[in-house]
């Protein structure tokens, strides 16, 4: 997949940090895996995974493959029947299939779905996370809390909102996307991964330092007995 | 002789009525029956319920009955996409209820298919506002939430190809939230990209059946 086409992912520092996030998280996947990617730094994933890895779409398709640069399309050519759930107009692979809303939604409960990957206004150590509901604006849940019950929740995240407060804390706030259901947690700095409901840093990326990761971080998380430092992301 | 549904624009404008509840097909951008969105609002009508994925984008599909503001009430599942939704709800213009998306998908089916609800366990322990209101069991030691089914007076859907007896297919993503609605309706209007004759769209590829279509829009258009 291009990098980044069609998607408004920042630019210097900023994008480089959510690249990394996508690269790290995409070393999670192999072929054969079924795997949902929320808007935002998740979409980036699909730049990064191995071939064979089927992308899922909420609206209705597996097998979606690179966003398709609008710009560079005769406008009379219509992109209506491909498009993403963020209405982001995709090709489709090779063997691709499309299904209606309820087929898609049995596929993300029942297990067939191995990952999704999800942004997050919010984590906490418990492994709770919200990121439905902003008291500005009305947005709904869409298919976030469906997406949840998925075999693996990742979060792919910075570590602090843009006024520099913790995303990472001890409690949310905010109204629930899922309950203590976050399997793995990537930001900037490092690797988080939830076991029996607690929260332990896994790996800490090039660049970065425990203490960078602690004093942006308000959860209450346990270093891993096989924590991994200078990881490239 | 399988009936012929075509109908023209002044019949199926003479459906609508105020205070309807209409459900409505598509996600996002695609799929959504268009030039039917644009009969309702052209023949003058308010008030609306409106059942659909979400509002649309600003101005486009559904965000369409919004820049129209005929909508009385809304059952979505995403409204993020249109602004307009997030103001004129907090300006009070209408009130709206907000569900999981595969929650709101098998509420319409159930509506659909005649049952009285369906079990789900998708929104638990979340937000109170997803229990607010519903029975909640437990079965076999486990909690489940019971959903509602839903109905509509009258339900627009969008096919690729459609014959006059109201057979749909879909193309790529359009399918969506269509198969459903089109089953939910007690009037069901068809809008088609292409209208064919019957046996044009082989049995087997017929996705939606035309028993459930009432009304298919005839529209001079018959290729896009």
């Amino acid at each position: 997949m291009a990098e980044g086409i069609g998607v408004n992912q920042g630019t210097g520092v900023t994008l480089q940090n959510r690249q990394a996030i996508a690269r790290r998280i995409a070393k999670f996947f192999h072929s054969g895996d079924i795997i949902n990617l929320g808007v935002g730094i998740p979409l980036l994933v699909g730049n990064y995974i191995e071939d064979g890895v089927l992308v899922h779409c909420e609206n209705g398709c597996i097998g979606c493959g690179p966003l398709v640069d609008e710009s560079k399309v005769s406008p009379n050519m219509s992109l209506e029947s491909f498009r993403n759930a963020g209405s982001q107009p995709f090709f489709p692979l090779p063997g691709a299939i499309v299904f209606d809303s309820a087929t898609s939604y049995a596929i993300i409960r029942t297990g067939i779905l191995k990952a999704t990957v999800l942004g997050a206004f919010e984590v906490a150590e418990n492994g709770d996370m919200a990121n439905w509901y902003s008291e500005t604006k009305v947005s709904g849940m869409g298919g976030a809390m469906d997406l949840c019950k998925a075999e693996t929740v990742i979060v792919a995240t910075m570590q602090t909102q843009k006024d520099g407060s913790p995303k990472l804390i001890k409690k949310c706030t905010l109204p629930l996307t899922c309950s203590k259901k976050v399997s793995y947690v990537v930001t900037e700095m490092g690797m988080f991964q939830f076991i029996d409901h607690k929260m332990y840093l896994k790996e800490i990326r090039e660049g970065h330092t425990l203490e960078e990761i602690k004093n942006t971080t308000e959860a209450d998380f346990i270093i891993a007995d096989d924590l991994k430092t200078n990881v490239a992301f | 002789m399988l009936k012929n549904k075509l109908a023209s624009e002044e019949e199926i404008m003479s459906l609508f009525f105020d205070g309807m509840t209409l459900a409505v097909g598509g996600f996002g951008s695609t799929g959504a029956p268009r030039q039917l969105i644009e009969l309702v609002i052209k023949s003058g009508v308010k008030d609306i319920t409106l059942i659909s994925n979400d509002a649309g984008d600003r101005d486009v599909a559904q965000g369409r009955f919004y820049t129209a503001g005929i909508v009385k009430h809304a059952i979505h599942s995403h409204v993020g996409l249109n602004p307009d939704f997030s103001r004129m709800a907090q300006e009070g213009k209408f009130t709206y209820e907000l569900f999981p998306q595969g929650n709101l998908v098998e509420k319409i089916r159930c509506g659909g298919i005649g049952a009285g609800g369906i079990l789900l366990d998708t929104g638990l322990n979340t937000d109170p506002m997803i229990e607010e209101g519903k029975t909640k069991i437990t079965l076999h030691g486990k909690e489940w939430l019971i959903e509602e089914p839903i109905r509509a007076d009258i339900a627009l859907v969008r096919a690729r190809k459609a014959d006059y007896f109201g057979n749909m297919t879909y193309r790529g993503v359009q399918a969506n939230y269509n198969p459903v609605i089109a089953m939910c309706g007690d009037i069901t209007i068809c809008e088609a990209d292409m209208i064919c004759e019957i046996e044009e769209i082989p049995m087997d590829e017929v996705k939606t059946p035309g028993v459930f279509v009432d009304y298919v829009l005839n529209t001079q258009r018959r290729y896009i």
